[in-house]
């Protein structure tokens, strides 16, 4: 695989572990709104496969749809747990471990990307 | 790239704000526990509640917790015989503010927790971040 196309990925990994955080920080947030139910982002995997329909372009001046970079993840609202009496359906302790994981997640991708830009940059040197 | 964990300590610092008035409230209420009316027509101190409400940013995005309303408490006062009191009745009873010490205090173990829990995220969002900044280092 090229290095560059891994670079991509790992930038969307980042972007969508980023999404994923501050849906995490939404749900936290109001675990006190009554009548408020938990979401989170569809997986990475479906994010990646997902097929996008592009319009053809016959001319330079037809607008261009998005490339696909910058656009916002899918939210998916989260099998309810115990909701409390207010309708409200956020388990703190579960949006901490969801926490938890995106982090180690975030550190182990930043720590590949890390790793390619150093052996990109000792090809460079030579 | 780092945009959804700047929303995320958007998104938190709302919530730490929203938590924290609650926590003034809940000192309101408590601080006025026993304030009782001057005279024996008038009604003593009534306990507040708050609620929340989710918003959304315009400007980032983020959802945002904001204060629904602060509202009063329908609950009936607590009668307390007490003849020599000025806010006394007729019949010697004095109404003293429907505030329960007890959920007073278990409301602010729950802001507390909330707020934890946000600052938590503001910590983690700051960590991420910082890993992100660290790829530029040539190492």
């Amino acid at each position: 695989m090229e290095t560059a196309s891994i670079m991509s990925v790992g930038f969307e990994r980042n972007r969508w572990l980023g999404a994923r955080v501050a849906v995490i920080a939404a749900n936290v947030a109001n675990a006190d709104t009554p009548g408020y139910k938990a979401r989170d982002v569809a997986p990475f995997g479906e994010t990646m496969s997902a097929t996008r329909i592009e319009q053809a372009r016959t001319r330079p001046a037809h607008l261009a749809l998005d490339d696909g970079r910058g656009r916002a993840f899918e939210t998916v609202t989260r099998p309810a747990t115990a909701s409390k009496h207010s309708g409200n359906a956020v388990s703190l302790e579960t949006e901490m471990a969801s926490l938890g994981d995106a982090r180690s997640e975030q550190a182990k991708a930043a720590g590949i990307l890390g790793a390619f830009h150093r052996m990109l940059l000792a090809s460079a040197k030579g | 790239m780092s945009d959804g964990l700047q929303t995320a300590i958007v998104s938190s610092v709302a919530a730490l704000r929203a938590q924290s008035l609650r926590l003034r409230v809940v000192s309101e209420n408590l601080a006025n526990a026993n304030v009782t009316a001057a005279t024996s027509s008038g009604d003593p101190y009534v306990r507040k509640t708050v609620s929340f409400k989710d918003e959304i940013d315009r400007a980032s995005g983020a959802s945002i917790v904001q204060v629904r309303a602060i509202g009063r408490d329908a609950a009936p006062f607590r009668i307390h015989l007490e003849p020599g009191h000025p806010a006394a009745d007729a019949a010697g009873h004095v109404k003293l503010p429907n505030v329960n010490p007890l959920i007073e205090l278990s409301d602010m173990r729950e802001a507390h927790r909330s707020y934890e829990a946000s600052l938590q995220v503001v910590r983690q969002s700051r960590e991420m971040l910082s890993d992100l900044v660290d790829l530029l280092k040539g190492r």
